[in-house]
């Protein structure tokens, strides 16, 4: 044991006095390390020799022992020793020393650590001293962590560069500026000036900076870019030379000359361009050329997967977008989109969806050409495709494509990856309410969601479905034999078997009825129907809420079929039992119904009225037996308002006065819950109306607004605007926008369309959501821009004259 | 008509509220939409960071743009590298990570990862990645990650004669080149006979 101990130190001290591990040596001894531990104790071992060599203060070796440490750093082991190390390197006049020095301090160094202030010293001493390599470093570690003491400090030296004949010094000073202003905007002073006498150098890089430092001048400063606005003719020169003959082949890729050069001058004449008609104008024929003659160079070329060609490609139909540029242009950068859909590609293919996703509304025609493509995206195998995909064929259903859309959207829903179900369910069911051809379509949309995705649904599916239903009295034969075949099927689907449910209690007649021309007559039984609700009853896949819809199918069936209610009578019996409080309640109510109220059964089970889903009120002439029914539904109430309600009935039942809406009194009477069941809150009273306000006309369209204050939401304005053309041109392409003071909040649902067909066409009409909680004065601000007369016309007005009802 | 109900009516970029989306507005993991109608001006763009790793998971290279801190880095780069590292082959190079765009390429067993903001073209960030694996192929003769592993400090210092502050410094690789030739040459000078002989202890 003392031997080996021996031998230890022996080696121990041999090792001190060896020279230290080279970084490619050590590199493999760490790479060698079988196991995390061995790592460990390789790298810590070699910690301490490169601690101690600083302590020494070995200044040959310095260099080395930083690059390991920088290595084992990236490992992701501790380093900040070695910062103070950095500076000394820095200092050094050999290159060795300095090019890792630098490194170091990128790596280790940043504003946060006091020492980084430090290298300013250095850095000064680097940027004047004339070898280019060396102030080349300085600029780069200047550019990368430069604070913003340091970039005050060396801004005067970073601008005297810039002048140097030397192009490697004045490119890097050119981006080094651009980190200055990041870091400290007020530099922008210093750093302007140069710019326009640097915009004529023919060297890329020198250019190339330069573009980016004024981008960067503009994007911080709306005085910057209406200085710069007037280089934009050189801007477009600059880019023409490069499209049409080409600087130099140098800076070629595949046949494109400069690509970062030209999509960074794109760019720039982009933010150049925005909101400016004169700008714009001068670079239409530009683009038109870049973006023409791109297309005949993909045309050509067998490998369309030029990614720099179509990089350049890109940035033009970005600028296109952006400016104000001239129709044709426009048409032409959503075609270029619409090729880029079809390229072999799959990057190009996203940037093309990505952006006819930002342009569907703005240019809805152009993109339309492109839906057949479009669809066919929906079978990409990238799930970020195929969600863009989705998006953009939403966007584009209209009346005229909706069953052909659908059609292919209900295809991909039975395909689609699981996370896309919802949102394919929910935008297919939007679309069909906003564009369905006929009723029964409808219908049959809805019920082919429901069975495919029925579990990704919204919540507001089944209300809406039954709303739909219920108003559709030509189809309840239809719609509840349908439901009643879908349900025999599959009874897991809980929004599918909700609305069955609900259909089958509600026209449990029609369908025992057993003729429908629409669909192959089917000889249903009574015991068959109640068979099947009880099956959902007892199912262990049915919700709460399920099993409620199916109890009172079953109730209101009592009096839809012929034959004897004793076995209905027993499922409501068993039920009264049940653990689930709601189950409980309503078959104890029912069973009540049964024994103590059978006069009065077939009245309050009649076949619900059509409820007034967005009204802010509910039936006034419901009379007090079909109340009632619709009081029982308590827990499908899809709207706010009956919530309300239902809300006003607590009130009724705790005593307290409620709101501004006076139920009548109640008939005190045995019976406890069912009486106040029974005893309705009548509606409230209309308040008085809000007179409309025409708040624009011009060549015969206006525009007018409609206002109303749901009672038991006072903070609460509906406004509808709604666009009327009464002259001889078409108006197309209409979109209104609307902006509020800040105390207000402002939501607005999608507008009913974007036509108003000439001499009194069907108008437009728009539903803006205020609220208000502070009854301040209302104001809007808004902005129509639509096509009217072959003339695009752009209105921004304000309104301040709303009558004082709607918001006091 | 689309549009996030997360972003409507925020009137950060403009005071115009657009109308609610066809999608009902449910964000699900990766945002399902951008925002639409009339377009944002672009937003100043910068490069947050660019990232070398391996398949294994082992950080390469990385370059860092924006001020951060060392754990925050830490942080990110073991996030980004999971979300990287799960995608599939044939996925498209671009993927939406925090508020941040990234744009990743694997070439061989590497990954080359940038993250930026503000910029709307990624395939000319694709432009880039391939630009800086074409000098690295042109320094070492057809590199592979053992040469970056053995050489990182010379992969750092071609990316800095490429890139500054995230921005492309020259579009020439020849230029290029030669600068990075230029700077061995002077630190080869600076070896003289000398520091053999100190390596050896005899000086």
């Amino acid at each position: 044991m003392g031997w080996s101990r021996n031998l230890e130190t022996y080696f121990g001290k041999v090792r001190m006095v060896a020279p230290s591990l080279k970084l490619q040596d050590l590199i493999e001894e760490i790479r060698g390390a079988k196991t995390q531990a061995q790592e460990r104790e390789v790298i810590q071992k070699e910690c301490a020799h490169i601690r101690a060599s600083f302590r020494d203060g070995d200044p040959v070796h310095r260099h080395r022992q930083l690059a390991k440490l920088l290595y084992v750093h990236m490992l992701g082991y501790p380093a900040h020793f070695g910062q103070m190390e950095c500076l000394k390197l820095i200092a050094s006049s050999r290159f060795t020393d300095k090019r890792v020095g630098y490194l170091g301090a990128m790596l280790l160094l940043d504003e946060r650590h006091d020492a980084h202030l430090l290298i300013t010293n250095s850095i000064k001493n680097d940027l004047s001293q004339g070898i280019q390599p060396v102030q080349g470093l300085a600029l780069c570690t200047l550019s990368t962590m430069g604070s913003a003491e340091m970039c005050r400090d060396l801004a005067p030296e970073v601008e005297k560069l810039l002048l140097q004949p030397s192009p490697y010094v004045r490119k890097k000073a050119i981006l080094t500026a651009v980190h200055m202003i990041r870091k400290v905007p007020e530099l922008s002073s210093v750093f302007l000036p140069p710019c326009v006498h640097l915009l004529h150098e023919r060297h890329h890089g020198i250019l190339l900076g330069t573009i980016t430092l004024i981008t960067e001048l503009c994007e911080r400063s709306p005085a910057a870019l209406r200085h710069f606005r007037k280089v934009v003719p050189q801007l477009v020169q600059i880019l023409r030379t490069l499209v049409t003959t080409g600087y130099s082949t140098e800076h070629s890729i595949s046949g494109v000359s400069d690509p970062f050069l030209q999509v960074q001058i794109l760019r720039l004449l982009r933010i150049l361009g925005r909101n400016h008609e004169e700008s714009s104008e001068t670079m239409n024929d530009l683009l038109a050329q870049v973006g023409a003659g791109r297309r005949a160079l993909v045309a050509t070329n067998t490998d369309t997967s030029r990614n720099a060609g179509n990089a350049v490609l890109f940035e033009t139909v970005l600028t296109i977008m952006d400016i104000r540029s001239a129709a044709g242009l426009r048409v032409l950068a959503v075609n270029i989109l619409g090729r880029f859909l079809l390229n072999s590609d799959r990057n190009i293919r996203y940037v093309a969806l990505t952006s006819l996703l930002r342009l569907v509304q703005s240019d809805h025609s152009a993109v339309q050409r492109h839906r057949p493509t479009v669809v066919d995206c929906l079978q990409e195998t990238d799930a970020s495709l195929s969600r863009r995909a989705l998006e953009l064929s939403l966007a584009l259903v209209n009346s005229s494509n909706v069953r052909a859309m659908m059609q292919e959207l209900q295809a991909f829903l039975e395909s689609c990856p699981p996370d896309l179900r919802a949102d394919c369910a929910s935008g297919i069911l939007l679309a069909a309410e906003r564009f369905a051809p006929t009723k029964r379509w409808h219908i049959d949309t809805i019920l082919h969601v429901l069975t495919t995705a029925g579990t990704h649904v919204r919540d507001d599916a089944v209300a809406n479905l039954t709303q739909l239903i219920g108003g559709a009295q030509e189809l309840h034969a239809y719609s509840v034999r349908r439901l009643y075949n879908a349900l025999a099927e599959d009874i897991s689907q809980q929004p599918l078997v909700q609305v069955a449910a609900w259909c089958i209690g509600e026209y449990g007649d029609l369908l025992l009825e057993g003729n429908c021309e629409e669909i192959e007559p089917l000889q249903v039984d009574e015991e068959e129907v109640l068979a099947l609700l009880e099956k959902v009853l007892q199912s262990h896949m049915s919700l709460p809420a399920t099993r409620g819809y199916a109890l009172t199918a079953l109730m209101k069936l009592s009096t839809r079929l012929q034959g004897d209610n004793n076995r209905i009578r027993q499922v409501v019996s068993i039920y009264k039992s049940c653990l689930d409080v709601e189950l409980q309640q309503r078959a104890v109510e029912y069973d009540t119904l049964f024994r103590k109220y059978d006069h009065m059964r077939a009245a309050i089970l009649e076949k619900m009225p059509l409820v007034e889903r967005d009204g802010p009120q509910a039936d006034e002439e419901a009379k007090e037996s079909k109340a009632a029914a619709q009081l029982s539904e308590a827990v499908p109430a899809p709207t706010e308002p009956q919530a309300s309600q239902l809300l006003d009935l607590l009130d009724l039942l705790d005593g307290a006065s409620g709101d501004a809406q006076h139920p009548p009194p109640l008939d005190p009477s045995p019976g406890g819950a069912l009486v106040y069941l029974l005893d309705l809150p009548c509606a409230p009273p209309p308040p008085a109306p809000i007179p409309d306000l025409k708040v624009f006309e011009r060549e015969g369209v206006q525009l007018n607004l409609s206002f109303i204050r749901p009672p038991e939401n006072p903070a609460l304005l509906l406004i509808t605007a709604t666009a009327t053309n009464s002259s001889e041109g078409d108006v197309t392409d209409f979109i209104c926008q609307a902006a509020v003071p800040k105390s207000l909040q402002l939501q607005m649902q999608a507008p009913s369309g974007n036509t108003v067909p000439a001499r009194g066409g069907l108008p437009i009409t728009q539903l803006f959501r205020i609220l208000n909680p502070n009854k301040a004065p209302v104001r809007l601000k808004l902005r129509l821009t639509y096509n009217h007369f072959h003339q695009s016309v752009q209105e921004i007005f304000e309104v301040n004259n709303l009558p004082v009802e709607s918001w006091q | 008509m689309v549009g996030c109900a997360k972003r409507e009516g925020r009137g950060k970029r403009g005071a115009w509220a657009a109308p609610a989306g066809v999608l009902g507005g449910r964000p699900r993991g990766e945002p399902l939409c951008l925002p639409s109608g009339p377009q944002r001006p672009p937003l100043p763009q910068l490069m947050r960071f660019m990232l070398l790793f391996s398949r294994q998971g082992k950080l390469r290279l990385q370059k860092w743009y924006l001020a951060t801190s060392d754990k925050e880095r830490k942080k990110m780069v073991r996030e980004l590298m999971q979300v990287v590292l799960a995608r599939k082959p044939k996925m498209c190079s671009f993927l939406e990570w925090r508020d941040l765009k990234v744009v990743y390429k694997r070439y061989a067993s590497l990954y080359f990862c940038c993250a930026i903001e503000g910029q709307d073209n990624e395939l000319i960030t694709l432009e880039l990645i391939h630009r800086y694996v074409e000098l690295l192929d042109k320094y070492f003769g057809s590199v592979c990650e053992l040469d970056i592993i053995f050489n990182f400090e010379k992969a750092y210092f071609i990316l800095d004669e490429f890139l500054m502050g995230g921005d492309v410094q020259d579009t020439s690789k020849k230029s290029v080149l030669k600068a990075i030739e230029q700077a061995d040459l002077l630190q080869e000078e600076d070896e003289s006979p000398r520091s053999v002989l100190e390596e050896m202890g005899l000086a």
